[in-house]
C-alpha cells in the first residue's frame, strides 16, 4: 500500500514541512498527550495540534513555521483528526530517549481532505516511513478567551510551581487558585483525605515576572483535567497564568527546544461549576 | 562426572551473565553441554514442524581462567545437564561486582551447578555467597537429540543493522501491532514493516552485508 516515498514528486501534496530535529516536535506534543485523538490545523503561520476532554479542558500546541527549516503550504487552512498516540509512536520509532549528537530528520506532507498524513523519519542512514489515517476533524470549542476580558495575569519562571503541580493531592477534587492583588495574591490549594493544603507565591518573589492582579479571585477546577499540564510544565521555562471574568483559566508555557528555538503550549480550564461562588 | 570452572575478570563475569540472561528470556529449560574446549547452551524444541532451536556456542577459554572437566566417559568426554537459565542467572546476577565466580558439578541430594562467588567486602573477611542451582544429567542416549541444527537452504542470508536501533524500531512497532512483517535482499536491503487500519509504517535499511557461506 506504501511504497516508498522519495524526494522529488512532492507537488501532490498542499503541505510539506520539515525538520532537522523530529525530536522538537514528539517533545511539543507529549506535553500535550492527554487523549488518544487530536486535531491538527494548518495554516501558514505553522502548526497546532489540540487536544480536548470533557469539553472543559483544552490543550494547544503551536509549532510556528519559523521552527521548520522548510515550510510550504497550498491552503490558508488544513484541518484533520489523527490519532496522537499512534503519530507519537512514529515521531519516536527510532527511539524516545536522545542520544547525544544523533539527530533524526523529519518531513511531514499531507495531500489534503480524505489523505494520509505522510511522516518520512531518517537518522544515521535509516528511513522510516509512515502513512496515517486522517478522520473528520471534531469542532473545536472555543473558550473565547480574550485578552480584554483577562482579570487577573501573572508570568514566572516555571521552576517553583514543577513541585508544586506534581505533588497535587489527587486524593482531592480540585485545584483551587486564588489570584489577588492582596496578600495571598497567588496561592494554588488542594482538599483531600488527608487534609487540605496550600501553596502561596507573594507577588514580589523572584519567581515572578510579572503581577498584574486586579481583583481577588478563587476559583476552582477538577484536578483531573488540569493533572496532564504537569507535562507542558516540566518542559517549560515560564508560564502565564490568566483567569478571565467567568474564572475560565488559561496557562501558558513557553517551552525552548534542543536548539534554542521557543514554542508554546496553552491549556484552557473551565472551572467546576459544581462549587458556588463566594464560599471557600 | 567432573566439571569446574572460575571466572576471574569482572567482564568475563558480567559477558557470561548477559548470555544467560539473554537465553533466560527466551525459554525456561535448556541443555548445557560442557566438553572440554566450550560450553553451549542448545534448546532443540520438538514441536511439529516448527519450534525455536537455540544453539549458543561460548569457547571457555574467552570466559573461564581455570576450567576441568571430565566427561561421562573416555571416549565420550562431554556432559550434558539440563538446566533452568533463568536459575543460573539469579545466582549469577549477585556476582556483578564479584573477585570471582566459581561454578562447579556438586552432587548435594541432587545433581546441582554449585555457583560460589567471592563478593568484596572488608580487607579482612571474605564474604562467600555459595548458590546450589539444581539440573538434571541429560543420559548419553539421550545425546544424539542435542546435535548442532543444520544450515537451512536459504533464499536470503543478510547481516543484522545495528541491534540498539533495531531493537528501538521493533520495540515501537510492537506498540503498533502484533504482526510485522520482514524482507531482506541480496543488496543488503532490508525492510521491517506494520500495517494497521490507523497506519502502515515501513523502516528500510540499507547497505547492509550479505555474508556468503
Amino acid at each position: 500500500m506504501l511504497s516508498t516515498q522519495r524526494a522529488g514528486d512532492d507537488s501532490q501534496y498542499l503541505l510539506v514541512a520539515k525538520l532537522d530535529n523530529a525530536r522538537s516536535v514528539s517533545n511539543i506534543l507529549k506535553a500535550i498527550h492527554f487523549k488518544d485523538t487530536a486535531i491538527i490545523f494548518a495554516s501558514p503561520m505553522g502548526i497546532k495540534v489540540t487536544v480536548e476532554d470533557a469539553k472543559c479542558v483544552q490543550a494547544n500546541a503551536f509549532i510556528q513555521e519559523a521552527i521548520f527549516h522548510e515550510y510550504n503550504i497550498k491552503a490558508d487552512q488544513l484541518a484533520f483528526k489523527i490519532n496522537l498516540t499512534v503519530l507519537l509512536e512514529c515521531l519516536t520509532i527510532f527511539g524516545s530517549s536522545a542520544v547525544p549528537g544523533v539527530c533524526t530528520s523529519l518531513k511531514m506532507c499531507y495531500a489534503g481532505y480524505g489523505c494520509p498524513l505522510i511522516l518520512m523519519l531518517e537518522e544515521e542512514g535509516v528511513l522510516t516511513d509512515c502513512s496515517l489515517k486522517t478522520l473528520e476533524p471534531d469542532e473545536v470549542l472555543d473558550f473565547d478567551f480574550c485578552s480584554t476580558n483577562v482579570v487577573n495575569k501573572i508570568i514566572m519562571k516555571s521552576e517553583c510551581l514543577k513541585e508544586v503541580f506534581s505533588e497535587l493531592d489527587t486524593t482531592s477534587d480540585v485545584l483551587q487558585i486564588l489570584m489577588s492583588p492582596d496578600e495571598p495574591y497567588l496561592q494554588f490549594s488542594t482538599f483531600g483525605n488527608a487534609g487540605s493544603s496550600h501553596s502561596s507565591f507573594p507577588k514580589d518573589s523572584e519567581m515572578m515576572e510579572s503581577f498584574q492582579c486586579s481583583k481577588t479571585q478563587t476559583n476552582r477546577y477538577k484536578i483531573s483535567l488540569l493533572k496532564p499540564s504537569v507535562k507542558a510544565l516540566a518542559l517549560s521555562a515560564r508560564i502565564s497564568i490568566r483567569t478571565d471574568d467567568r474564572g475560565f483559566l488559561s496557562m501558558q508555557y513557553m517551552i525552548k527546544l534542543e536548539d534554542g528555538q521557543i514554542c508554546f503550549v496553552e491549556y484552557f480550564c473551565s472551572p467546576d461549576e459544581e462549587v458556588n461562588d463566594g464560599e471557600d | 562426572m567432573k566439571f569446574r570452572g572460575k571466572l576471574v575478570h569482572i567482564g568475563c563475569i558480567q559477558h557470561f551473565t548477559n548470555i544467560v540472561g539473554t537465553i533466560s528470556k527466551l525459554i525456561k529449560t535448556c541443555i548445557m553441554r560442557i566438553t572440554m574446549d566450550k560450553v553451549f547452551f542448545i534448546l532443540s524444541e520438538r514441536i511439529g514442524d516448527g519450534g525455536a532451536q537455540i544453539w549458543c556456542e561460548l569457547s571457555q577459554s574467552h570466559f573461564f581462567d581455570e576450567y576441568a572437566m571430565e566427561g561421562v566417559s573416555k571416549e565420550d568426554n562431554e556432559i550434558y545437564l539440563e538446566v533452568h537459565p533463568d536459575l543460573l542467572l539469579r545466582s549469577l546476577k549477585t556476582a556483578h561486582s564479584a573477585k570471582w565466580v566459581k561454578v562447579k558439578l556438586t552432587k548435594k541430594h541432587v545433581p546441582c551447578l554449585t555457583v560460589e562467588i567471592d563478593l568484596p567486602g572488608n580487607s579482612i573477611h571474605q564474604r562467600l555467597v555459595v548458590h546450589d542451582v539444581p539440573v538434571t544429567v541429560v543420559a548419553r542416549k539421550l545425546w544424539p537429540d542435542y546435535t548442532e541444527p543444520e544450515m537451512p537452504k536459504f533464499d536470503v542470508s543478510i547481516e543484522l543493522p545495528q541491534l540498539k536501533l533495531l531493537k528501538n524500531v521493533v520495540d515501537k512497532m510492537k506498540n503498533l501491532s502484533n504482526y510485522m512483517t520482514l524482507s531482506a535482499n541480496a543488496n543488503g536491503d532490508m525492510k521491517l514493516s506494520v500495517e494497521t487500519d490507523m497506519v502502515a509504517i515501513s523502516t528500510h535499511f540499507q547497505h547492509l552485508p550479505n555474508p556468503t557461506w
